[in-house]
This record gives C-alpha cells, structure tokens and sequence, in this order.
C-alpha cells in the first residue's frame, strides 16, 4: 500500500521528539487560546509566524496546524460551560452543551466534545491521507453555482430546525437574513444599512452575534429571575458519558464527521457552516426532536464532530491546491510560501515529508488532545459551581475583552451588548436563536453566489440546473421539501378522518 | 512602573524649570514611551505582515518599543481615521496604502479624512505590482490573446477581482479603457473565493497582488501573462509587463507607506523617515520586500496626490458608483 508506507514516512517525521514537541506546544497553545473568546488562532499564528522563520518547515508547519485544530477543541469548553463560544464554529455547540452544563451534566457535554472532536480528527485525517489530492481537484469543480445550490438546500434543510412556532423561526431566520445583509455588498460595493458608521461596513461581526446572542442574553435572563437565585448544580455527579451516552453519541459523531469533512474541503465554506448543518441532521433524523436545544447530547457530539473534521479537511485545498480556505489557512500557506514551500498539486511528490509529516502529526496531535482534554474535564466542571456574583460578571469582561481585541474597537463592545437586547427580548417572546444565527450566516453567501452565478451566466437561470453538482443539490432539496410535506399532509388528513396514529 | 513614573517626573520637572515647549521636549527625548503602528487591517494579511516587519526591526535596530495595533475595518479607513484623529506627536504611526490613501475618496463619498490633509506622509515601504493570470488550460497566452478575446466577443470575458474597488479592480478597468475594449467584471470576496473558478476556467482572467497569485502560478495551475508594473517583477523575471505588451506607459502598483497624522512636528518625522530608511535598507528586510524603493516624505507625497488624480479618472469614466 502507497499510502500506508507513505504514512509510515510520515511518522518518523511526527514521532521525532523534536516535532513531537512542537506539536504538543502547538496543541496546548491551540486549546487555550480556544478558551479564550476573541483569541483565535488567527491573532495567535499571525503573531507565532515571524518566529517560525527560524524553524525548519515541516515544525512549523506541525506547531501551526496544532493551534488550529487544538483551537476547535477549546472552543466547545467556554460554550458548553458559560453559553459563550469560545471559537465562531462552537456557538452550534453552546445550543445543547450549555443547557447539559446547566442539568448538572457539564462534564458528559465536556468530554463528548473532546471524544466526538477526537473521533471526527482521526478520520477526516484519513481521508486526507487516502483521498486529498482526489478531493481537492473535486472542490474545484465547484462554482458560484453549486455553492449557491448548496447553501439552498442548507436553508431547506433549516425548515427542519423549526421546532415549536413556525411563525416565530421564520421571523428569526430573516432576522438572521437582515442582519447578515449589513455592510458592504460584495457585487455592487455599497454598502446596506451601515447607517453611515465605518464600523459597520464590513458587516456585524459572528463573535458580537454569537456572544451577544447566546451569553449576554443568558446572563441577563437569569438575572431577571427573582423567584429564586439559580446556580448551576450542587455537586457535579458524573464525569464521564455513561455507555447509553457513549451508544448514544456514535451516530451523530460518525454523520458529523462525514458532513465536516465534506464542508472542509471546499474552500469558502467556514467550520461553522459545517457545524450548522451537521446539527440540523441530527434534529431532522432524531426520534424526539423535541430534546434538541434542552440539553440533547447529539446536539453536542455531531456539530463538535463536523467542526473538528472540517478543520482537518481544510487542508486539502490549502495544501493540494494553494487555495486557503479561511483565513488562518491563507496565514499557514504564507508561512509555507516564506519557507519556500509551494503549496499545490506537487507538493505530495516534492514536499512528502512535508504533507505526510504532517497527515501524521494530525494523528498524534489528536491523541494528545483527547489526553490533554479529558483529564481538565473535572477542572472545567467544578467552574459551574462558581457563584452566580462571580461567575457573571467574569463572562461579561471576557466577553467585552474578547469582542474588543478582535479589531481593537469599542463598537463591537456596544454592538453586542445591543445584540444582548435584541437576544433578551427574543428569549421572552420565546424566539430561539438558532434559526436567527442560520440566516445570518448562510444568507450572505447564498445571495453573494446566486447574483454571481447569473452575472456569470449572463442572467440565465438554467445555469443552476444544467451544472450537475447543482442540479443534484436541488434535486436533494426538492426531495427533502416533499418528504418534509407529504407526512403532515397525511397526518393532517389522518386527523380529519379521526384516526389515531402515533408518529 | 516605578522608572516609567520617574522618566515623567523628570520630564515634568524639566517642562517647569526650562519653560520650554512640550514640542521641543519630545523631540530631544523622541521616543521616551512606545511607539504605536496603526495597521488598518486584520493580523495575517499582507499590511499586516509588512508593518509587524517595520515594528520588529526598529524595536531590534533603533531600540524604540513599537507596538502593532491592527484596527481593521472599511478596507482600512477606520484605522486611518482612528491614526488621522491621534495626536501628531509622533507616537501614532499608520500603514497607509493605494487603496485607503488614494483610491477611498473617489469612492467613498463620506470618508471621515482627508489623505493629503490629515497625514503627513513619512516613507513607501514597498510598492507591490498586480498580477494579470489566467487558467493553465486557457488559450488566453499573452495581453495580445486577452485583448484579441475581448474585441471577439465584447462584453463576454469575465474579469474577475479580489473585490469591488479594490487597486485589482481598478486596474482592470483602467486596462479596459486604455486598450479600448470591454468586459464584464465579476467581483469576489478575496482571492481564495476567485482562485478555483480561474483555475477551472469558469472566469476568463484574474487580477490581484501578484503575491496571492504566486502559488497556483508556481505550481502550474495559473498563468500569469503580464504584471503591471513599470518594470518586471524581481520575482517574475519572465513575465512581461503590460507596458511591453504594447500600452506603453500603463503602470499600477499598490504601494504600503508609513505616515503620521498632519502636524507632527518636522524633526520628528525626519527622525522617523531617516530609522524606517534604515530599517528597509537591512538585507534581511530587502529580501522579504518587492525590491528596494526610495521614496521619502515629499516624492510619498506627491504619490499620493498622483494616485489620487490617476484613479479618480479611472472611477469617473468606468461609472462605478460612489457609496
């Protein structure tokens, strides 16, 4: 086998103490900072990178990913215990974790997220191992037309999400739509609702959005009870998953894993559509789909898992193709590029100790994680029993802090503790964020790449139907809306007939 | 804490005791607290990249203590702002460019600062040419093909570009009008967003900072026909410029420049100019910059005003619209 012997190159590069080192510091560095809200791995590596130059590549290489994906890991931790994701792709994360952490279960939500995050690493690494150069000439295969298609069946998909009033989510997806919309239009260059503010220019950032949303609204919520002072839990009982947890997390890891990869090799798809959508199969999938946003743990397993997969995969255009997929892939490939490394279709044949070493280090990486992880779960969850006087205003400075530090700007400040508002307001009139968060996020891209698909194909819609990536996209939508139509129908028929039928 | 505190009793003591002026003090001791470099835009990008080169080597080579501060946002026009509103006592500098320095008022109808006026210009760090690729597999070879394709089928090569606005943008729209054809532009969100539909084939042509391009152009996957500098690229030595393709005199370049806000008091700003002279002189900087550049305070700013008028034009006559 090619590819086993390769990985066995690949291991004597990892397994050396020396870039094991640097990948345990990558890791540590990676888990912190993901604890940390505003401290992401893009101000971390951007400022790690000139130290690098003096390391020899594959090293560098190692201690960078290792910030990336430990980040992902360490991003779950401050939203499942505060409601605050640490990272943009864990807000998912905080819908379900938060509300395990408050039924006393913080340290089951904790550790599936550390063995959900490990599962989906390992794998999606062995996909990139077998399948990367395969996948990355796919990706490219995929234009405005596809995204487009894509993002629409993502939306479809979201109908699913509507639990409770429908009313209510479609107003909060348009919601999540209009605030989406804020900023500089990326086809005509004006800006929309910007009210004149700079600041806003570049739209309503995702941590003010999510922060604001799902913490501040929280704090304020709970601070508006007077019947009785709430704290968390007494004694947190169990650490660990129980086996029904365990049988319980293994579809949704596997699902989520499979989306995140998928996600994580197109370049512009973000690690928090991935988690979104990951999510959303498993609501759609679920027995009682009800559970979902009260404390389900596959709302935790399956968007953790598909995170963490798509972080791996995301190194399949960055590394085959030079194509970065986020941003903090473009600052890995310049970093790459100095060392004198080009990134592309031959690195695999030029570089093998380069991409193999790494494919492994990923491997290694992720047992070092789960090691480093799971042993601080019991550290992490004896945080909840911090009084509510303390625990409250720490998450708000953290929150400021870390909204402040990711432009050096008040506004993001002010603006979130508006979104705070707005997220207090919708808690009483009992609007769930999810959807809102949805439409926030995958509006923009959705209208972005339908008015690129036409300008591109002069106007012609057909464009969306005669590519045939797209065309099977919208077919699965198609599919979807009728299976999501026709059982109501028939219930609803059933009902009129005064038949019983048990869903 | 305790030296800091006894630096400014000093410096207290001798403002009282001399009478003289605050200005005059801080040029004697300049620069006696940190430095602040304003980058205008997020950690990791090639602003970025630059001024942490600029803030590293004076804190290595002239011993100040210079500290990035990246306030990203409105392509760089509220971390000029926030430079433009510092005090001019030399302890604010900004990484200014084409794009926020002379591109942003034509475009931007309420931008809160005037670039001639608010900044006085300090030194051009780099000046950084475009690059105009196409798909490995496209016939597209030369400036000759691009232009030839064009005037085939007007209006139907899709140009794209890292962004609406954007030095690439404009470039294209300048060639556009000095080669008298026409295409249809389709902007994008960046150049990892444009690279795989240029790549593929599914857009004609591609411009942007000759940087984002190098990789997929090294590894075989873009083709790069022209860049748009006066002269070649050290690091494209056989490329043509678009100059040589037959335009001559067609140059546009994104240049990165330090200033100050406007009435920093002159000496400051020669100080400043001669150690940021220094600093882009070292060898190890050279190699990681575009070539070597000279271009202190008055020829930055008279590039400026030069830009501004060049790109005001290119706005005017392309119609694109004024936000």
């Amino acid at each position: 086998m090619d590819v086993l012997s390769n990985l066995a190159l690949g291991f004597g590069v990892a397994l050396t103490l020396k870039n094991l080192a640097y990948c345990f510091l990558g890791v540590f560095l990676g888990t912190l900072i993901g604890v940390l809200p505003g401290v992401g791995p893009l101000v971390t590596i951007a400022m790690l990178l000139p130290i690098t130059f003096g390391l020899d590549p594959v090293s560098s290489l190692i201690m960078l990913a290792g910030i990336f994906y430990g980040a992902q890991y360490g991003g779950s931790t401050t939203a499942i215990l505060v409601n605050m994701p640490g990272e943009v792709s864990s807000a998912v994360t905080a819908i379900d974790g938060y509300q395990m952490a408050r039924q006393g279960r913080a340290g089951p939500a904790l550790a599936t997220a550390a063995i959900a995050s490990f599962t989906a690493g390992i794998i999606s690494t062995l996909l990139v191992a077998f399948f990367g150069p395969l996948v990355g000439k796919w990706a490219l295969e995929f234009g405005a037309a596809e995204y487009f298609s894509l993002m629409l069946m993502g939306l479809v998909f979201s109908a699913v999400l509507a639990h409770g009033d429908l009313v209510k989510s479609l107003a909060m997806v348009v919601t999540g739509l209009m605030l989406g919309i804020v900023g500089t239009d990326v086809t005509s260059g004006l800006p929309r609702f910007s009210f004149g503010m700079a600041e806003l220019l570049d739209g309503v950032g995702f941590t003010v959005v999510a922060v604001g949303l799902f913490a501040v609204a929280e704090i304020v919520q709970n601070l508006a009870r007077t019947d009785k002072v709430e704290v968390f839990t007494k004694d947190v009982k169990n650490l660990m998953p129980t086996w029904a947890d365990l049988k319980a997390i293994t579809g949704p890891t596997m699902r989520g894993t499979a989306l995140g990869s998928f996600f994580g090799a197109l370049p512009g798809i973000t690690a928090s559509v991935a988690a979104f959508s990951a999510y959303m199969l498993e609501k759609k999938i679920a027995k009682d789909p009800s559970r979902f946003g009260h404390g389900a743990i596959e709302g935790v397993a399956a968007p953790e898992a598909a995170n963490n997969a798509a972080a791996q995969t995301h190194f399949i255009p960055t590394l085959t193709l030079g194509i970065p997929a986020t941003a903090v892939m473009a600052l890995v490939l310049g970093a790459l590029t100095m060392q004198g490394i080009q990134p592309g279709p031959a690195v695999m044949t030029t570089k093998p100790e380069l991409f193999w070493g790494l494919v492994a280090s990923m491997l290694v990486g992720n047992v070092l994680l789960l090691l480093l992880n799971l042993p601080l779960v019991g550290v992490w969850a004896r945080l909840t029993q911090v009084p509510y006087r303390f625990l409250f205003p720490a998450i708000l400075v953290f929150a400021s802090v870390g909204n402040y530090s990711l432009n050096n700007s008040a506004v993001d400040v002010y603006l979130c503790a508006v979104v705070g508002v707005l997220g207090y307001v919708f808690a009483k009139l009992d609007c769930q964020p999810a959807p809102l968060i949805l439409g926030y996020v995958l509006g923009p891209m959705l209208e972005e790449n339908l008015r690129r698909a036409l300008l591109m194909a002069e106007g012609s819609f057909t464009v969306f139907v005669t590519r045939p990536i797209s065309l099977v996209f919208l077919l699965a939508s198609a599919l979807l809306l009728v299976a999501m139509v026709v059982p109501s129908l028939r219930k609803g028929r059933a009902r009129v007939a005064g038949e019983s039928e048990g869903d | 804490m305790n030296r800091w505190a006894a630096r400014a009793a000093a410096a207290a003591a001798i403002v009282l005791t001399a009478g003289i002026s605050g200005n005059a003090l801080a040029q004697a001791g300049y620069p006696d607290k940190p430095v602040r470099l304003i980058v205008p835009f997020p950690p990791g990008g090639g602003t970025d990249i630059l001024g942490r080169i600029v803030a590293d080597k004076l804190t290595a080579t002239a011993g100040w203590k210079v500290v990035v501060e990246n306030k990203a946002g409105a392509g760089g026009s509220v971390g000029l702002d926030a430079a433009a509103k510092s005090k001019p006592d030399g302890y604010t500098l900004v990484v200014g460019q084409t794009s926020n320095m002379s591109i942003a008022p034509s475009i931007m109808s309420g931008l809160p600062y005037d670039p001639v006026k608010d900044f006085s210009p300090v030194r051009i760090i780099t000046s950084v040419p475009l690059a105009i690729v196409v798909g490995a597999n496209s016939p597209i070879k030369s400036m000759a093909d691009l232009v030839a394709a064009a005037k085939a089928n007007p209006g139907k090569l899709l140009f794209a570009s890292p962004g609406n606005s954007t030095v690439a943008h404009l470039t294209g729209e300048y060639f556009q009008k000095v080669a008298g054809i026409k295409y249809t532009h389709v902007p994008y969100k960046g150049t990892a967003q444009a690279l795989p539909d240029v790549i593929s084939g599914r857009a004609s042509f591609y411009v942007a900072s000759i940087e984002s391009a190098t990789g997929p152009v090294k590894s075989g996957q873009l083709r790069a026909i022209a860049v748009t500098s006066a002269k070649r690229a050290p690091q494209w030595p056989d490329v043509p410029t678009v100059a040589e393709s037959g335009y001559a005199g067609f140059e546009a370049v994104t240049w990165f420049g330090i200033a100050v806000p406007a009435g920093t008091p002159a000496p400051i700003i020669a100080r400043l100019d001669a150690e940021v002279a220094k600093v882009l002189d070292a060898p190890e900087v050279q190699a990681r910059l575009n070539g070597k550049t000279d271009i202190g305070p008055a020829a930055f700013a008279a590039l400026i005003k030069a830009d501004h008028d060049k790109w005001a034009s290119v706005v005017k006559e392309a119609g694109i619209k004024v936000n």
